[in-house]
C-alpha cells in the first residue's frame, strides 16, 4: 500500500504517514485505531512502546527458542 | 534537494530576514541619538525594503506562511499539534522581544514619531511572522499547495 493511499484511508496528510513510519510522531488513540482498522490488525500489532525488531531477527530468535 | 538542505535554506532565510529587521530597528533607535542624516534615512529605507523583499521567498514562497495560517479543518492532528506548538513558542519569543524593545525605549527615550512607528511595525511584523519562522525550525518538509 502506498503512503498516499494509506493517508487517504486514515484521513491524514501524506507527511503524517512518513512521520508515523519514522516513529517521529505518536498518534492519538483515534488515529491508531483507524490505522489498525485499515490493516485489519490489532492495534498492538502496529503500535508498541518498544522498537520493532527486523523480521529476520525476530525469526532467528523464534528458531533459537524452538531449538532450546 | 534533500529535506535537510531545504530546511537549512529556510532557516538561513529566516535568520537573514530577522537580521535585516533588527538592523532596521537599531538604525531607527540610533537615528534619534545621532540625528537623521540623508545617509541614515537612505539606509533605513533600503533596510526596510529589503525586509519586505526577503519576506516573500522566506515566508510566502516556502509555504511556511500558508502552513502557519491554515484553517484547523484543513490540517490533520499532527499538523494541528505542530501549529499550536509554534504559536506557543511564538508567544514566548514575542513577549521577550516586546519587553526588550520597551526596556530599550525606556532607557534611551521614546524618541520621535519615526522611531515609534518603526517599533510598531517591527512588533506588528514579529507578531505575524514568528509562528511561521518557528515552523522553519520544526518542520522537516513543508507540504506543497496541493498536499496541504
Amino acid at each position: 500500500m502506498s503512503r498516499k493511499l494509506l493517508a487517504e484511508r486514515i484521513g491524514v496528510n501524506v507527511q503524517t504517514v512518513g512521520y508515523l513510519e519514522r516513529e517521529e510522531y505518536n498518534p492519538s488513540l483515534d488515529l491508531a485505531f483507524r490505522v489498525s482498522e485499515c490493516f485489519e490488525l490489532p492495534v498492538e500489532m502496529i503500535f508498541s512502546p518498544h522498537p520493532m525488531l527486523p523480521l529476520s531477527e525476530e525469526l532467528y530468535r523464534r528458531k533459537r527458542k524452538e531449538g532450546d | 534537494m534533500s529535506v535537510s538542505e531545504s530546511q537549512l535554506k529556510r532557516r538561513i532565510g529566516v535568520v537573514v530576514n530577522y537580521g535585516l529587521l533588527v538592523l532596521t530597528l537599531l538604525l531607527s533607535l540610533t537615528g534619534h541619538l545621532f540625528g537623521w542624516s540623508v545617509g541614515t534615512k537612505v539606509c533605513f529605507c533600503l533596510l526596510a525594503i529589503s525586509v519586505i523583499v526577503t519576506f516573500f521567498p522566506v515566508h510566502i514562497r516556502s509555504g511556511l506562511w500558508r502552513l502557519a495560517h491554515a484553517k484547523l479543518e484543513t490540517l490533520d492532528e499532527r499538523e494541528i499539534q505542530q501549529n499550536l506548538q509554534s504559536l506557543r513558542h511564538a508567544y514566548a519569543v514575542f513577549t521577550i522581544a516586546s519587553l526588550l524593545i520597551i526596556l530599550i525605549l525606556v532607557v534611551f527615550g521614546w524618541g520621535g514619531q519615526t522611531r515609534q512607528l518603526a517599533v510598531f511595525w517591527v512588533l506588528f511584523y514579529l507578531a505575524h511572522t514568528l509562528p511561521s519562522s518557528i515552523l522553519a525550525w520544526t518542520v522537516n518538509r513543508v507540504p506543497t499547495k496541493g498536499e496541504a
